[in-house]
């Protein structure tokens, strides 16, 4: 407030900063222009009352039914997927931990392993025959695989950060019901990635198809 | 006038030191204070980011993408900002990434002048649908403002950070906003007025 200013200015200023006087964050000279002109100005004190109002319809609880409990597992199970890819690992040493040379040759395997998910599922790019679930697997399906139905709401970077992390591989699209054959790492432990991704929650089902030499 | 003693303020610091201390224990890793954290915020958030998506789903994976951010950046977090100002800023960043990807396909929301107004036996539901659909009319930036302010408590100051705007756009954008709902808000002057004993 200075000497220069007019009433009518306080009293426009005062309505311009009303909602924050409502929500209570106004402080020190705004806070005691406002509550002034609340005072002196019927019109002030009009347009309070409207805004306290609409304030108060904003602040009623929704009665919205939250799945916590299950989308903070299904987000720490994003997290630890994460932090289990060597990716991860390089940006955590980026902030300054010691083992930072380690986890950055990690982070270059684990983007390598990325460009070959990312590049599977590129047709173009692709050697494998798409196959489907009704279909007998093709006759190159001599490496072990498996099939996985994400769960409802897992989106696809979570998709690639799941299958990123245990080192596994798409070599098909997903069939009509959603279901994705995935190919193990050569010298993986494939009971181990199985039971891992049977405890996932982002994860419905996991099946080993038949004619693959998984576990 | 003296400014009053300024409970609610006094609150709000405290609130906002404990979500700070939150923050400093999961840039240390700690689960607890990230589930902690994560109470505090999902419902928040889910309201929050409902008034500007329409479904549950896409609201699940935004709430999920902004949390995965909060647990991977905490480090970053400077505490020359609150809590509630940079997990908004995220969740308002995400919002309007999907809020891109929804464009295409949502259906044409009804302009608030073809809701009838409410009467005076109008319930409370009523109106409120009445405000929502007058909020519905407002552009996505002076949305922000009147939900950050009147639903998630923030300062000017603090909306000017999330938006990354000035201060004096946040202002403007709350007066053209109130131009917009001036029917609303005086048409539930009347109905208030009606419904008093």
């Amino acid at each position: 407030m200075t000497s220069k200013d007019l009433p009518g200015d306080f009293e426009q200023r005062a309505l311009e900063l009303l909602p924050w006087y409502v929500n209570g964050t106004l402080q020190g000279e705004e806070r005691e222009l406002v509550g002034h002109q609340v005072l002196a100005s019927l019109t002030c004190r009009k347009e309070l009352e409207r805004l306290r109002r609409l304030h108060q319809l904003m602040q009623r609880d929704d009665a919205e039914a939250v799945a916590t409990d299950r989308e903070f597992d299904r987000l720490m199970a994003r997290i630890h997927a994460s932090e289990a890819s060597p990716q991860s690992a390089a940006a955590v040493a980026r902030r300054g931990f010691p083992w930072m040379p380690y986890a950055l040759a990690a982070s270059v395997a684990a983007s390598a392993s990325a460009l070959l998910w990312w590049g599977t599922l590129t047709p173009s790019a692709s050697p494998h025959t798409y196959e489907t679930l009704t279909n007998p697997a093709p006759a190159d399906a001599a490496a072990a695989r498996l099939r996985v139905l994400f769960a409802p709401g897992v989106t696809g970077a979570e998709q690639r950060e799941l299958l990123d992390s245990h080192g596994l591989t798409a070599v098909s699209p997903p069939a009509e019901d959603g279901v994705v054959t995935l190919a193990f790492p050569g010298s993986a432990d494939r009971a181990a990635i199985v039971a891992a991704l049977k405890r996932d929650p982002r994860i419905r089902l996991v099946t080993t198809p038949p004619g693959s030499d998984g576990p | 006038m003296k400014p009053s003693s300024g409970s609610r303020v006094d609150s709000l610091a405290s609130d906002s030191d404990a979500e700070a201390a939150l923050v400093a224990r999961v840039v240390a890793r700690d689960q607890s204070a990230f589930a902690e954290l994560y109470g505090l915020y999902r419902r928040r958030l889910a309201r929050f980011l409902g008034r500007f998506l329409g479904s549950p789903q896409v609201i699940d994976e935004v709430i999920n993408d902004v949390m995965f951010v909060v647990w991977q950046d905490a480090s970053r977090f400077e505490l020359r900002s609150k809590v509630s100002t940079w997990i908004f800023g995220i969740a308002w960043h995400k919002a309007l990434k999907a809020l891109d990807r929804q464009k295409r396909d949502a259906p044409p929301l009804p302009s608030p002048t073809e809701i009838a107004r409410p009467d005076e036996a109008a319930s409370a539901l009523e109106i409120r649908e009445w405000l929502s659909h007058g909020l519905d009319g407002l552009s996505p930036d002076q949305r922000l403002v009147v939900e950050l302010t009147f639903f998630a408590g923030c300062s000017y100051q603090e909306i000017a950070q999330i938006a990354h705007c000035p201060v004096n756009t946040v202002k403007t954008r709350m007066f053209h906003a109130r131009h917009r709902l001036r029917d609303i808000l005086v048409s539930l002057d009347t109905v208030a007025r009606e419904k008093a004993p």
